[in-house]
């Protein structure tokens, strides 16, 4: 590489980003945006709760193979069917406040030591900090059905001890009965038992009720714009603006005329690889510093900026190298962005687990959301490393094709 | 070594023959192009090419539309890789050392292609930054074109000619050895044109090489040494524009008789010489032009066009 090649690369990139007025209008907005984002802060500091949004309900069980699980289990309605999960409460580390993705809340049934021989349980509800409503329909749905089926035990028991359950201990249409409250069925059912049955025990369990919050799994509105402004300033410049000029220069013949001066092909290459996940990177940090000046000072920031800027520098040379026009390049850009949002939509939606972990637009929103908000986890690391393995390739790729027919 | 052109002594000879070959020394061959086939897809656009140009020699290639001469051209800036065949600019093969022989030549393509949003000058020190020379040159190349006084206009607002003229200046910014040109004073005006023949003229003289395509048959005349004029993709005649004129000129008189009828008799043949005298004895001809080609009427009989 010599170094005034690069440099008159480099010049060239600079001179005409200075001359692309759209583009400096684009990034001031951006910069605008967050400004104003940041002097709208609620005065108690506290994250707002403008959206909410739980999606998805774990259901954990410790019991998973009884009969009250199996009922669950069978009688999930239609509409929650792909937001209800089922899985079996691993009892050690219980003691341990659990994590959930973000929109997901969980219903655990833990076991408690017998009381008289009669078995005993926790419903342990766990809903996203400042989002207790969003669970309401999760909560509706397992306890009309945990009344469902301790109703049918208990008329069982009643059936055999002689007594007309069907008369004396009939099922309200649940369905239709919006009045019952949770805290109460539990005691309901016993009591009318105890009604019938006179002094004999009761078949049904205990419960005893809980609630917690789940730190961190609530969306934060401000947070979460801010996030969206850091990705699309890399994304605009990287995915964007990076393979439009590219192919704006190759339609009027401009990338041929660098190629036939003494500048080598990787050498236009390796300056469009410096000056545009640079420009992005800055714009990037300035948005996110403005949000919370604090993530300036984190490795774990920077490693993820630098990640997504080269990820998207990967995925930008990649489209300039195929894209033959500018017009074709621009369109491919936001097509890509559209296909990457609706999988990762449908992903969520539908459960699928492993598909968007190959996509950098998955990982990049995980990592910088909680820098910005200064909720890091352990787990994140993960998702970092998977953000710089996909850069890599996505960056190899791109040196590949456009050496092979980028700049022709 | 001499620098100067030798041509073989004695008249041209005027029938059809063997394209002549000249033997120039082997150290003043520049480019040398032997046997190169090159295609577009299955599409056969030159046609097993044989052509040496030498040191300081202003070369014209002419033909058709589709006649492979930008295809040649597009060899030696190595954009397009023969099939078989060598292409050898100053000993280095080009499609294997491309690197090396980048810095021997300047191009000036066809379509002009400049930062449209930048002055000339800053067009040209951009390049000059590629090129590891001083921005200064910048200024002398824009003098040499005269586009000074434009220097700081941007070039969107420059005319069709005057971008030509831009074009120019930048394939002189690191003074090559070759210059290769295609269709160079396109859309200039005589005064422009004039310009850039003074320039290729000059960097001739300086021992320089250019090769240029061209429709533009009064420039091959005027200021090419050698002329090579290629028809579907296959060389059809090399030589000097004179020698190629006088080769392939039909000496042809258009006689017009007293009685109307209009003859073509040719002063090659012997039997067309004696009727032409008969008719002038008997003062039958009412009016007679002789019919002696031009260039363009050569260029026309040599790739097929019927010229009568």
């Amino acid at each position: 590489m010599r170094w005034y090649i690069l440099k008159a690369l480099l010049y060239k990139e600079a001179l005409r980003h200075s001359t692309n007025r759209g583009g400096l209008m684009l990034a001031a907005l951006l910069v605008t945006a967050s400004l104003v984002l940041s002097v709208m802060n609620p005065a108690d500091g506290k994250t707002s709760q403008f959206i909410g949004g739980i999606h998805h309900c774990v259901v954990h069980l410790e019991d998973f193979d009884g009969p009250w699980a199996k009922h669950l289990r069978d009688h999930v309605p239609p509409e929650l069917k792909k937001h209800v999960l089922f899985y079996k409460l691993d009892p050690i580390g219980l003691d341990k406040t659990p994590t959930y993705r973000t929109g997901t809340g969980a219903i655990q049934v833990r076991k408690l030591p017998t009381e008289n021989e009669k078995p005993r349980y926790l419903v342990w509800l766990w809903y996203p900090a400042g989002d207790r409503a969003g669970m309401a329909v999760f909560e509706q749905w397992f306890w009309k059905e945990s009344y469902r089926f301790q109703h049918a035990q208990a008329s069982e028991e009643l059936k055999k001890n002689g007594i007309d359950a069907a008369n004396a201990f009939p099922l309200p249409e649940l369905d239709k009965d919006e009045s019952w409250n949770r805290r109460l069925v539990n005691q309901q059912l016993q009591k009318r038992y105890t009604e019938l049955a006179g002094n004999q025990g009761s078949p049904l369990p205990g419960l005893d009720l809980q609630e917690s919050s789940l730190s961190g799994s609530s969306l934060d509105m401000r947070a979460a714009i801010a996030t969206s402004l850091v990705m699309f300033a890399l994304f605009f410049t990287c995915v964007y603006m990076m393979p439009s000029l590219t192919c704006e220069e190759r339609e009027r013949g401009l990338l041929l005329a660098q190629a036939l001066s003494p500048a080598r092909v990787r050498e236009i290459l390796a300056a469009k690889f410096l000056f545009y996940p640079t420009f992005g990177i800055l714009l990037a940090t300035l948005l996110a510093g403005i949000h919370n000046a604090n993530v300036l000072t984190r490795p774990f920031f920077w490693l993820s900026i630098v990640s997504l800027s080269l990820g998207s520098l990967g995925i930008g040379m990649s489209i300039a190298s195929l894209a033959r026009t500018q017009r074709s390049a621009s369109l491919a850009a936001l097509c890509y962005m559209l296909v990457v949002a609706m999988t990762m939509l449908i992903c969520q939606q539908n459960n699928i687990v492993y598909i968007p972990y190959l996509a950098i637009e998955y990982h990049a929103p995980l990592i910088l959301h909680a820098t910005l908000t200064d909720q890091f986890n352990p787990d994140l690391w993960y998702n970092l490393l998977f953000c710089w393995i996909l850069a890599i390739a996505w960056v190899l790729a791109a040196g590949y094709l456009f050496r092979r027919r980028g700049w022709q | 070594m001499s620098l100067k052109k030798e041509l073989p002594s004695g008249p041209i000879p005027l029938s059809n023959g063997p394209i002549p070959s000249y033997h120039f020394g082997m150290s003043d061959v520049v480019i040398r192009l032997s046997e190169m086939r090159a295609y577009y897809g299955k599409f056969l656009a030159v046609d097993r090419l044989d052509l040496e140009l030498r040191r300081g020699e202003l070369f014209g290639l002419l033909g058709p539309n589709g006649a492979g001469k930008s295809t040649t051209v597009k060899v030696l800036i190595g954009q397009h890789r023969p099939a078989s065949g060598t292409a050898v600019v100053c000993g280095i093969d080009v499609a294997r050392d491309w690197q090396k022989v980048k810095p021997l030549f300047g191009y000036v393509p066809d379509r002009e292609n400049h930062f449209d949003e930048f002055t000339g000058r800053k067009n040209l020190e951009i390049f000059a930054g590629l090129y590891n020379v001083p921005k200064s040159r910048a200024d002398e190349c824009l003098k040499l074109v005269e586009l000074d006084e434009a220097a700081n206009v941007p070039v969107r607002g420059y005319s069709m000619g005057m971008r030509k003229k831009l074009l120019l200046a930048r394939a002189l910014l690191h003074k090559p050895q070759l210059l290769y040109l295609d269709e160079p004073t396109a859309n200039l005006d005589i005064h422009s044109s004039a310009i850039v023949h003074r320039i290729l003229q000059k960097h001739v003289k300086e021992g320089g090489t250019v090769l240029m395509t061209t429709h533009n048959m009064p420039e091959v005349e005027a200021i090419c040494d050698r002329v090579a004029i290629m028809c579907k993709g296959k060389l059809v005649a090399l030589d000097t524009p004179l020698a190629l004129r006088q080769r392939h000129s039909e000496r042809k008189v258009d006689v017009i008789l007293r009685s109307n009828e209009r003859l073509v008799l040719d002063m090659d043949n012997d039997e067309h010489r004696r009727r032409l005298a008969d008719h002038l004895a008997a003062g039958t001809v009412e009016s007679m032009h002789t019919r002696e080609f031009d260039f363009h009427s050569t260029f026309l009989k040599l790739t097929g066009t019927i010229f009568d």
